[in-house]
């Protein structure tokens, strides 16, 4: 291992060095690490030792072979600086001018190091940042012709519901009746069971027309896809399916496969790189594994048959004509809605509409609004970086001022000087690159695990020749702008002044420099005030009231066939059997059923209540529950009872808005209302009780109320129910025992998805906690960066005003006094920065519309604490140096004049 | 090949030790890296690119050579023109400590 380390760091030297000394060096390692000198310490200390005598090996005037050949006649010439021989300065000379600026960067390594980690940071973050919006925001997809694809979003606008699924009806109605869309096809995704050899799992069905997977283009491996007079219930199979569940069958076409206990043909399989991942309803966009075509076979009949606004389970994407103006479509989409209103007053009274957007801006439009964000903020970083560097430079590039006067009055070229100055710059950009670089790759293997599952495409991400060219660009761009200030000064040198006053100790560019710390510490504002908020935003999240109690809960999918369970109550009773089975493990405290699950999308209707009643209530989600549930969540039951053997199918649990909303003069229990949960018109429901509400859409959503109808006698066959199981039991004892209780009552019921409740909330605040991992980090690196500028600038006047304070102190001055306006100087710069800081972070703090939860962007609290730390920490920094400034023995500090 | 005779780049402390070293004997790397660390009491440890970065350039100015068929170890040798050079530098650096004796700037030997 580490002899690998050695031959990496061999490399290094000049090659005539390889040759005669490789062998004998890799030997005296080998040696020196065997007898106890293999610490860590040591290889350290002696990896730096390597690079240095390779450095100087390599900067030697002549160095290398030919320079030796070359010196070997030329004897005792060792100077090595050829001059100028007066034909075009700015071609010769490149190779000297590297090696000095080489020579000069080796020199003060402590210089360079700082200087090179700044702005590798600075660019790498940057990168880091540019490979997520890049492979995300900007990549094109994988599908055919992307551009031409739209997503066909469906919105009620009478009860403002947006992106509501859509029959199979309707897409049929819709394809070939838009001129210019020239092809429309739906996808629905369901959980089904698989099964079969080996355990029953579930499995993530993607249902699509016949034409879907043909018209984004699907690479097919083997085999073919869906045709349009296929019969129904074929499958084409994801890779990983094929590979995963089927063992890579190379005769896989023709198998069948179970779902649901019913047959499916397999016709092909796809490539690997192809998936789908429309925006997330109800959780995470799951890879599909097998695509199914129409079927005539679903709970409720025929989905591909059925019509009207408020059922279905299919989202539309379409592919228009070439060149088809976005605007154009919508208006001739507007035009057929239209007349789909006149014809049917179902479609008309809901305001039913289609909205036609690129495919692409829907895949990613819940996360674009972030990652501009982010990029914002890296934004930020860089350019504190480069203040930072400029800083740098510029106090070098002063200290160095005598040494360029020297060079002009010899006859230096300020081009020639420039140039050296630019290049100095450059290659330290350059070693910035390789680190920053190594910094991306590093961000790119963890950010899969970090990232939230919102933000798609995110394992397609990859250091690619795009993200490398955007890196070097922006190194470039910082090169220029860092090297400007201190070129500017090498161009203004007078050498005569210079020279002629035996001491450089005019102060002059200290405004220049105050106003790079205090654009620093501006900038730092504005990135902390960011993060402030979102870390607000994040505890008052986590503290939200759900209405149950998420802790300690434990939950499993279960869905039973069909094929096998005739009859609804056969499925109730199993349902109710896995949770009394489940309730009697030790450990757990109750058990119960619900559906859908929280923060696991949902499911609604209308609801109509009798006149002289409240006001309508439009679309209300549905629940189904098991009267354990309430008990297990902890929901109280506000008035009433609850769901008990013997009711009727007609009782309804309303939650305390929509009792509130529907009778607001009290007394909600036994009333009746009308609602739809089986899709086949209104029915009369009577509510038996009154229950609390519950936030489980999404925890930034107010709660939106519910009805909750009795699971008993429910059809739930093909669906998956979710048990939920109070309980404290560890995740590795209770899972097996819960597997067995279900085996035991139908070995071909899989347990689907089971996790702790903890995991649904942890969900809903994981894209905060991803924009503040990422804030967070970032302003905390530019607070340190703009610190450390603050230090150095005031550190730096300390030590050109020494004489100054050493005469003052000498007259009598208070060393406080001295202490005092050092310390007043770095103050002055952090409230300046503060200040402005504190206003841009004002006017832009729309930007963190999209992340922030409960509290203004502009929340004065925020604002002032960050300020308040901030200045703080600025005292800090300007003290060190204010000290040293007092605590200079005058005496000694005007003899070294 | 001449040798240089104020290869003032050349003498940094690291060298003059490698030198007197090899005055002592004739050694392989690793003896040089050990003799110098005995010598000066392990104060002073030569990292092994400095030595052998040290070693090549010697080598490349004539000051040492090495032994023919020396094993798998190469062995090096003091040349002449190393002896001398190192010579030179002892004298100078004489001169300076003898100048500095007379100016009474060493002080008592027992007080650091």
């Amino acid at each position: 291992m580490s002899n690998l380390w050695w031959r990496f760091l061999l490399r290094l030297f000049p090659a005539d060095f390889r040759t005669r000394r490789g062998q004998e060096l890799l030997e005296h390692l080998a040696e020196s690490g065997g007898v106890g000198r293999g610490g860590a310490g040591w290889v350290i200390w002696t990896s730096a030792d390597l690079v240095m005598s390779a450095a100087r090996l390599r900067l030697r005037p002549g160095g290398g072979a030919a320079g030796r050949a070359k010196e070997a006649g030329a004897d005792g010439s060792a100077s090595g600086q050829r001059r100028d021989d007066g034909r075009g300065r700015w071609t010769m000379g490149w190779r000297t001018d590297v090696k000095v600026a080489l020579r000069q960067l080796v020199r003060s390594p402590g210089y360079s190091t700082v200087v090179v980690l700044t702005l590798a940071v600075g660019v790498g973050v940057n990168a880091a940042l540019f490979s997520v919006v890049d492979g995300v925001l900007l990549e094109p997809l994988g599908y055919d012709r992307p551009e031409e694809l739209v997503y066909l979003q469906a919105d009620r606008r009478t009860e403002d519901v947006q992106d509501v699924l859509v029959s199979g009806g309707d897409l049929t109605d819709l394809q070939g009746d838009v001129p210019g869309l020239s092809q429309v096809e739906g996808v629905g995704t369901i959980r089904q069971n698989l099964n079969g050899a080996g355990l029953p799992r579930q499995v993530q069905v993607g249902w699509v027309s016949p034409g879907f997977l043909s018209m984004l283009g699907a690479p097919v491996r083997q085999g073919r896809l869906f045709g349009p007079d296929d019969p129904p219930g074929q499958v084409v199979l994801s890779h990983r399916f094929w590979q995963n569940d089927l063992g890579g069958d190379p005769d896989v076409v023709g198998r069948t496969v179970q779902l649901d206990g019913w047959s499916a043909a397999v016709v092909g399989v796809l490539e690997p790189g192809f998936r789908l991942t429309l925006p997330a309803r109800g959780g995470a966009g799951a890879a599909i594994d097998l695509w199914k075509n129409p079927d005539d076979y679903w709970q409720n009949g025929d989905i591909w048959a059925e019509r009207g606004p408020g059922f279905g389970m299919l989202r539309l994407v379409g592919r228009t004509e070439p060149d088809l103006p976005l605007p154009v479509l919508q208006e001739r989409l507007d035009a057929w809605i239209q007349a789909l209103h006149e014809n049917d007053p179902g479609y008309a009274a809901l305001d039913w509409s289609l909205q036609a957007r690129p495919l692409k801006d829907v895949l990613v439009r819940d996360v674009r609004p972030t990652l501009y964000l982010l990029l914002g903020a890296v934004t930020l970083v860089l350019l504190i970086a480069c203040a930072n560097v400029t800083n740098l430079l510029l106090v070098r590039a002063r200290s160095r001022r005598r040494e360029m006067a020297v060079r002009l009055a010899l006859g230096s070229p300020r081009g020639r000087l420039g140039r050296a100055l630019i290049l100095e710059t450059g290659i330290l950009t350059a070693l910035a690159l390789v680190f920053g670089v190594a910094l991306v790759a590093g961000f790119l293997h963890v950010l899969p695990g970090l990232a939230p599952p919102e933000l798609p495409r995110v394992d397609e991400l990859a250091l690619d020749p795009g993200v490398l060219a955007y890196t070097a660009g922006v190194a470039l761009v910082v090169t220029l702008v860092v090297a400007l200030a201190p070129l500017a000064l090498v161009l203004a040198t007078d050498p005569a002044r210079q020279l002629g006053n035996g001491r450089a100790t005019s102060s002059g560019g200290g405004r220049l420099r105050g106003g790079l710390v205090v654009t620093q510490v501006a900038l730092s504002v504005m990135l902390l005030a960011g993060a402030a908020l979102v870390t607000s935003s994040l505890v008052r999240l986590q503290a939200v009231e759900t209405g149950f109690d998420p802790d300690d809960l434990y939950t499993f999918g279960v869905s039973v066939p069909g094929s096998d369970y005739a009859w609804p109550e056969d499925a109730d009773r199993f349902y109710r059997a896995v949770a009394a089975g489940v309730e009697a493990l030790p450990g757990v405290q109750e058990a119960g059923v619900v559906w859908p699950m929280p923060f696991s999308g949902g499911w609604g209707g209308e609801v109509e209540i009798g006149a002289g009643e409240g006001a309508p209530l439009g679309l209300v989600p549905y629940k189904l529950a098991t009267e354990s549930w309430f008990e297990v969540a902890r929901i109280p039951l506000v008035e009433g009872r609850l769901f008990q053997e013997g009711d009727l199918r007609h009782t309804v649990l309303v939650s305390r808005s929509v009792a509130e909303r529907a009778f607001p003069r009290g007394g909600a229990v036994g009333r009746v209302l009308r609602a739809d949960p089986w899709g086949r018109g209104l029915e009369d429901f009577e509510v038996i009780g009154v229950v609390g509400d519950v936030r489980d859409a999404s925890l930034r959503e107010a709660p939106r109320g519910a009805l909750y109808f009795d699971a008993r006698g429910w059809s739930w066959v093909d669906w998956e129910v979710h048990v939920v199981a109070r309980t404290t039991t560890d995740e590795g004892t209770l899972l097996p025992a819960i597997r067995e209780v279900v085996a035991g009552l139908d070995p071909q019921v899989p347990v689907a998805r089971p996790r702790p409740m903890s995991e649904l909330v942890g969900r809903e605040t994981a894209p905060t906690r991803f924009v503040l991992f990422l804030l967070g980090g970032f302003s905390v690196i530019a607070a340190v960066l703009s610190l450390v500028g603050l230090y150095g600038v005031v550190a730096y006047t300390v030590g050109m005003r020494r004489r100054e304070f050493g005469i003052r102190l000498t007259l009598g001055a208070e060393r406080s006094r001295i202490e005092g306006m050092v310390l007043w100087r770095g103050l002055r710069l952090a409230l300046l920065g503060v200040v402005l800081g504190g206003g841009g972070a004002f006017l832009l703090a729309d930007a963190l519309e999209a992340v922030v939860y409960e509290v203004s962007p502009r929340d004065p609290t925020v604002f002032l604490g960050v300020a308040g730390s901030l200045v703080v920490a600025a005292l800090v920094a300007s003290w060190v140096p204010a000290r040293r400034a007092g605590a200079g023995d005058p005496t000694e500090v005007l003899r070294a004049e | 090949m001449s040798p240089r005779q104020t290869p003032s780049d050349l003498l940094t402390p690291a060298v003059l030790h490698i030198l007197l070293a090899l005055a002592a004997e004739d050694l392989h790397g690793y003896g040089i890296q050990n003799h110098v660390e005995e010598r000066t009491g392990g104060r002073l440890r030569l990292g092994p690119g400095t030595l052998y970065e040290a070693i090549h350039r010697l080598d490349d100015d004539g000051w040492i050579e090495e032994l023919p068929g020396g094993g798998r170890k190469r062995v090096y040798r003091l040349t002449e023109a190393g002896r001398s050079a190192m010579r030179q530098e002892l004298r100078r650096m004489e001169e300076i400590v003898e100048g500095a004796r007379r100016a009474d700037l060493l002080g008592d030997p027992a007080v650091p």
